[in-house]
């Protein structure tokens, strides 16, 4: 019995690392780079809009990015929106994104986690104040709100680097 | 009989295609969405004087542009076609008329390089296609067939190809376009290619700064045509009144916003070769992305 338990919280815990969108994103930024024109921005704007999870799209011309607001309750599928931009027609960069939920830590590896989403945070040793600050947020387990630019090169579950906690609004 | 208004040709029609804050008189080489369109709705109107008398050349052109791709972009354009040629005689004032459905063009753009940077982007992409036959070319009134030039349709197939570069910024953007349409026979004519050489500087004038969001661009914009014609042929002989090269010089404005283009320019005619004596035309355009 206890093998069969164990055997089917691997399964789950397996299924939610797989989850195919990116964390609870709340909010996400993606540089677009060769937008110059107002016309050029409406395609940006259509593709961005079609992204699962997203409720807006802002874009800022001589900021040369777009901003995506996920719809109430859900989670932008970050990782979508490189690929929305090139489908634009033009050049993706990096993409910040601001996610909500609960900082676990998996052995080595910390987590955001709210429901089935799951952000990974690359907390490297160079920022032990970081790695403070998650491991307080883990045990208070309260929602948390942090900010990172996505790893393109990461893959599922997305990857934040450069992760620092998002002031109260 | 002389060749109708260079600006109203076939070839100028087929290039004005309806992209992002793109030149008036000819095509860019900025996308489309994939998924996504462009209508573009053009009239053009120009008068202009020949030996066989004056003639007044209007057109409404329809063009539809689909992003299959990133990389993509394939074009239909609709003219329709209304000329009207007005010669004193002794007997007094002869008009002739033509209108209809023009030849449909279809074309195909690929982007074959981009380089994009934060508010700046180059580009260039070959594009090509084929006049088709749609107009109708036996079009005839009390007086018998209409002349060729009177006629909406060529009756011929004609491809063409071209290649256009553009470098935008969020201030200025600078088109260059050369294009060929090899024109088909029809009724033993073999009408004359036609070559172009287009150049268009847009510069920014209003917002003077640029704030948050996407806001309205006004922009100025001057371009230069350069088309050549070859001299229509039967049977191996050239015919008279045929052929040519006109340089046009086209101020204008556009008014650019998300979804809605607004534009105008007159196209001006400062040299011909044969003489001639166009007047500028008028070109007014929307488009709408959707």
């Amino acid at each position: 019995m206890y093998a069969i338990v164990k055997t089917a919280a691997a399964f789950l815990v397996a299924a939610l690392l797989a989850a195919p969108a990116a964390g609870r994103v709340l909010r996400a930024t993606v540089e677009v780079r060769g937008m110059s024109c107002p016309f050029c921005a409406f395609g940006v704007e259509k593709r961005l809009r079609k992204v699962a999870g997203a409720g807006g799209v802002e874009v800022s011309m001589n900021e040369s990015r777009a901003t995506v607001r996920a719809e109430d309750g859900a989670s932008i599928d970050a990782l979508a929106l490189p690929e929305a931009v090139r489908r634009a027609g033009f050049t993706p960069g990096p993409v910040t994104v601001e996610a909500e939920g609960t900082v676990r830590r998996d052995g080595e590896r910390w987590l955001l986690v709210d429901g089935e989403a799951i952000l990974r945070l690359a907390v490297g040793e160079e920022h032990p104040e970081l790695a403070e600050l998650l491991a307080e947020l883990a045990r208070q387990e309260t929602p948390a709100r942090l900010r990172g630019t996505l790893d393109p090169a990461a893959g599922d579950p997305p990857l934040l680097v450069a992760v620092e906690p998002v002031a109260e609004r | 009989m002389n060749r109708p208004p260079a600006a109203l040709t076939a070839a100028a029609l087929l290039l004005a295609s309806p992209l992002a804050a793109a030149p008036i008189t000819f095509s860019t080489a900025l996308p489309v969405t994939q998924g996504a369109g462009v209508l573009r709705l053009m009239a053009e109107h120009a008068e202009t004087t020949s030996g066989e008398g004056e003639i007044d050349d209007g057109a409404l052109q329809l063009v539809l542009a689909w992003g299959l791709s990133p990389k993509l972009t394939v074009f239909g354009l609709a003219p329709w076609r209304r000329t009207e040629l007005r010669r004193r005689t002794p007997a007094g004032l002869v008009s002739r008329r033509g209108s209809g459905l023009g030849d449909v063009t279809l074309l195909a753009r690929f982007t074959a390089f981009k380089r994009d940077a934060p508010g700046s982007t180059l580009r260039l992409a070959p594009l090509f296609g084929v006049e088709v036959p749609t107009g109708r070319d036996d079009e005839a009134d009390a007086r018998g067939p209409l002349p060729r030039p009177l006629q909406p349709g060529s009756g011929a197939w004609n491809p063409v190809v071209g290649l256009v570069v553009t470098r935008q910024t969020l201030g200025w953007q600078l088109d260059a376009a050369a294009s060929y349409k090899a024109s088909g026979t029809d009724d033993g004519i073999d009408a004359g290619d036609v070559a172009r050489l287009d150049l268009s500087y847009q510069h920014r004038v209003w917002p003077r700064r640029l704030g948050g969001g996407v806001p309205a661009f006004v922009y100025a914009v001057i371009e230069s045509n350069l088309v050549d014609r070859s001299r229509d042929r039967t049977a191996g002989r050239a015919l008279a009144g045929t052929g040519g090269t006109t340089w046009y010089l086209a101020p204008g404005v556009q008014y650019v916003r998300r979804r809605l283009v607004l534009e105008a320019a007159v196209q001006l005619p400062l040299a011909e070769s044969p003489a001639r004596d166009d007047d500028p035309s008028l070109i007014v355009s929307a488009r709408i992305n959707f």
